[in-house]
């Protein structure tokens, strides 16, 4: 526990005496709160989850390392007072940042908070009565919003007293609480809608493509916010002039937050008053009412074995009949022998189930695709005519759209050798496999299968589509540039088996010098295709080039033997 | 003699499936209770019922006198449960960890501390009170487990296969620990699959299959009426449809081996 822990303990226990009244053992609370704000503090929460660095020490200050992060948040919503020039826009934008990123970031770490079916293991077991355990619940997740709330909201309420002065504070203050209680109505909102459209068990993996989905967002209104709004000329807008503002909540927060601190109270400003507190206060009631137990009933099946597990029945004649999936049809085509064929399949299947991979490389796909929305934003980007005649201007974005797939499948590979479930690797350690290449060339195959071959046919039909076919060298050269350099790389590189390294370990061993090699290498070749693209003769030939280049890399990397494999622990 | 524990016409259904169906049984003080079932027969959910962990049963569960079903919390302080697997807070130290047990068992915190303490010496956890729990072994998880359910004293303890992960000393320590809490008047009922374990810890013991008690006595008496000479036998005997025997050659046959 730090100083932050320790200073809500205190302010949420000053209830004591209420509570203690309502049956809530106050020793009992106290530990138990002890205990779980420790433990928080000891987890990584949702930003430090999404990148890898885990290295335990850093772990003790996670709540000091989660309000910091909120902090820098909070600074970043500074960006809002810069537009408008009346205090209601400044607020209206403050107020959906705020609650967007409240929302977005209680969806993804308010699991660990919420679910810890540890509990029923371990402080149900022990004679501690209903009221205290929801008690201490309701409380520790209090505390956690507010660690998040706080450092969000302070560098708003700073500049909202220099430019409006002190009284501003007060209803600022009020309009964050009821936002918060709005907030907390979507995050459940969303939770009630997740189980019901999915089953309990796959809550988890939902999650954590809210998550992914989340870090995609932040990256791109990082990246493209600033732009736009320089564009749209914002600096000077008025939102209560907009059509149908009256319907936006952040609207209510800033106005009753303006109007309060003024002291003007015209029809408009009471109507945005009356809601910005009636419907936080009524939808905190629908969460209390309604989802709060819907929520806990199906809590249990989270992660519980409540759920029976179907016996397919089998009738003892039949024989039995094996058939072939597509992706088994596929893996048989694309590889030879049984290592590379299995080690195909295996990646496959592992890179679609494990919630880490996906975790790890299904962001690339997003940023790839806010670089694609950035460029296309900016004021000399080119146009389909510009396409449809290459113009320079088109061949560069072509060039670097074609070469940009390659990041997706390299950070793929990077992250191949990492899982939790790491230890089960010792399959292949016990198991007479000759060359372990043929693994690796096997789950190379599926990466790009997986990550890039999608890629390069949507942007191969537009080519086609929008140039002609015309461009079919160019394409051909630039597919297999990336899947030579994937290659490549993926032989210079890959010195563990898939799957088989803890995911722990994953920071550690990335060294800078190969990130930047790895980031390069594309850009190089790009390079050369750009200043080769109009002579029709070279593209064709070094499109043939880069064919045999992959298919002879491929191969090499088939008959990697076992010394060229970095020794891996199973037992670690 | 008044039985500690008291389980009268249990039944208990998840959803459409009958996991305990009418189970009778009286525990009296000092009794080791071996209790012993195939997978899915319905000790876990036995052992969920007596911890108060489910609630929604039908039937009569009393401990020391207590109804489970209107005294709760009564009736967990006065029993030690040991959970299987390890489960813990395991980013929390052992010291931790304890003193959160200690408080929700209303000791003074000098006792737990001190208890605890003395638990874990005398389980060579002495050096590693105050390291985080995510780096032990299994073993040494199910130590600071055994000394979690053993902290207040209870009458009654309650253990899940509380052997798993140990080696073979810890073993030892643990099972003379089990019979001279037993000495002391302590009810100890012991959920396991290890049956020579069982046979030589407990002095009673029931076997459920399919949710009913298809044998109930001492392993004497049990090998009278079964006419096997050893637990095991006993067990797949009552609880097996098919011989192992027939199903082992099975799997030879599928190997091709002879």
């Amino acid at each position: 526990m730090n100083f932050f822990d320790r200073f809500f303990l205190k302010l949420f226990l000053l209830a004591a005496p209420g509570l203690q009244k309502m049956n809530v053992n106050m020793d009992h609370l106290k530990a138990i709160l002890v205990a779980k704000l420790t433990m928080d503090n000891r987890r990584p929460a949702a930003f430090q989850q999404m990148r890898a660095s885990k290295e335990k020490k850093e772990l003790n200050q996670a709540t000091l390392k989660t309000m910091f992060v909120s902090l820098v948040m909070g600074l970043f919503f500074l960006m809002s007072f810069a537009i408008g020039n009346d205090i209601t826009t400044k607020l209206t934008f403050f107020f959906s940042m705020f609650i967007f990123m409240l929302a977005a970031t209680l969806i993804t770490d308010f699991t660990s908070v919420l679910i810890d079916t540890r509990d029923n293991l371990i402080i149900l077991p022990k004679p501690v009565n209903d009221a205290t355990f929801v008690t201490a619940r309701l409380i520790h997740i209090a505390i956690h919003i507010n660690k998040l709330l706080l450092p969000m909201a302070f560098p708003a309420l700073i500049a909202l007293i220099v430019l409006a002065g002190p009284k501003s504070i007060i209803p600022f203050i009020l309009m964050v609480l009821f936002a918060t209680m709005l907030s907390i109505f979507l995050v459940n909102a969303v939770y009630i809608l997740i189980l019901k459209i999915t089953k309990p068990s796959n809550f988890q993996s939902v999650i954590s493509y809210f998550q992914i989905a989340f870090a995609i967002v932040i990256y791109g209104s990082y990246q493209l916010l600033p732009r736009m709004m320089s564009k749209m000329g914002v600096e000077t807008m008025k939102v209560s002039d907009l059509h149908n503002i009256s319907y936006y909540p952040p609207y209510w927060f800033a106005d009753a937050c303006n109007s309060i601190s003024i002291y003007s109270f015209e029809t408009r400003n009471i109507y945005n008053l009356v809601l910005a507190i009636g419907i936080p206060l009524i939808s905190i009631f629908v969460v209390i009412k309604y989802f709060a137990p819907a929520f806990t009933r199906n809590l249990s099946m989270i992660t519980g074995s409540t759920e029976e597990i179907k016996i397919k029945a089998v009738s003892k004649n039949e024989s039995i009949t094996y058939k072939q999936s597509w992706i088994e049809k596929l893996a048989n085509t694309l590889t030879s022998g049984s290592t590379e064929y299995m080690g195909f399949l295996f990646t496959w299947k592992m890179m679609g189930r494990s919630r880490d991979f996906k975790m790890k490389v299904y962001p690339g796909f997003g940023y790839l695709i806010v670089i694609i929305a950035m460029m296309m934003l900016q004021n000399n980007s080119a146009s389909l005519a510009d396409f449809r005649e290459m113009t320079e201007r088109a061949k560069s974005m072509f060039i670097v759209f074609l070469y940009f797939g390659s990041f997706v499948v390299l950070s793929a590979i990077g992250q191949l050798p990492y899982s939790e479930k790491f230890k089960a690797a010792w399959i292949f350690a016990i198991t007479p496999i000759d060359a372990p290449g043929k693994l690796l060339s096997g789950a190379l195959k599926s990466i790009i299968i997986c990550f890039y071959i999608p890629i390069i046919l949507l942007f191969s039909l537009f080519g086609i589509v929008i140039i002609g076919p015309t461009i079919l060298p160019n394409l051909v050269l630039g597919c297999f540039n990336v899947l030579a350099i994937s290659s490549l790389i993926a032989f210079m590189t890959l010195r563990k088996l898939p799957f088989s390294v803890s995911s722990q370990d994953a920071s550690r061993n990335k060294t800078t010098s190969r990130n930047f090699l790895t980031m390069l290498v594309p850009m190089i070749l790009g390079g050369i295709h750009w200043l080769i693209f109009d002579f029709k003769w070279a593209v064709v030939i070094l499109a043939v080039l880069a064919v045999a280049a992959t298919m002879m890399i491929l191969d090499s990397i088939k008959n990697l033997s076992w010394a060229k494999i970095e020794n891996f622990d199973v037992n670690r | 003699m008044e039985p500690i524990i008291s389980i009268r016409n249990l039944y208990k259904n998840y959803g459409s499936k009958q996991v305990l169906k009418d189970i009778s049984i009286d525990i009296y003080p000092g009794q080791v209770i071996g209790y012993i079932g195939p997978n899915g027969a319905g000790k876990s959910t036995t052992v969920k019922i007596l911890c108060g962990l489910i609630s929604d049963f039908s039937g009569q569960v009393t401990i020391k006198g207590f109804d489970i079903k209107q005294n709760p919390l009564a009736v967990k302080s006065i029993i030690g449960y040991v959970p299987e697997l390890a489960e813990l807070y395991d980013v929390l130290t052992p010291n931790e960890f304890l003193s959160l047990v200690g408080a929700l068992y209303n000791l003074p915190p000098e006792v737990a501390a001190e208890r605890g303490k003395g638990m874990l010496e005398a389980f060579g956890l002495a050096g590693n009170m105050d390291q985080r729990m995510d780096t032990f072994s299994k073993g040494m998880k199910q130590k600071v487990l055994i000394t979690s359910g053993l902290l207040h004293n209870p009458d009654i303890i309650i253990l899940d296969e509380p052997l798993a992960g140990l080696d073979a000393n810890s073993v030892i320590i643990v099972k003379e620990l089990i019979s001279k809490l037993a000495d002391s008047g302590k009810t100890i009922f012991y959920s396991s699959h290890m049956m020579d374990i069982v046979e030589k810890v407990s002095d009673r013991i029931i076997l459920i299959n399919e949710g009913t008690v298809v044998a109930d006595g001492s392993f004497e008496e049990l090998k009278q009426k079964q006419g096997d000479s050893s637990l095991e036998k006993i067990f797949a005997h009552l609880t097996s449809t098919e011989s192992m025997g027939e199903a082992s050659g099975k799997l030879m046959d599928i190997l091709g081996n002879k």
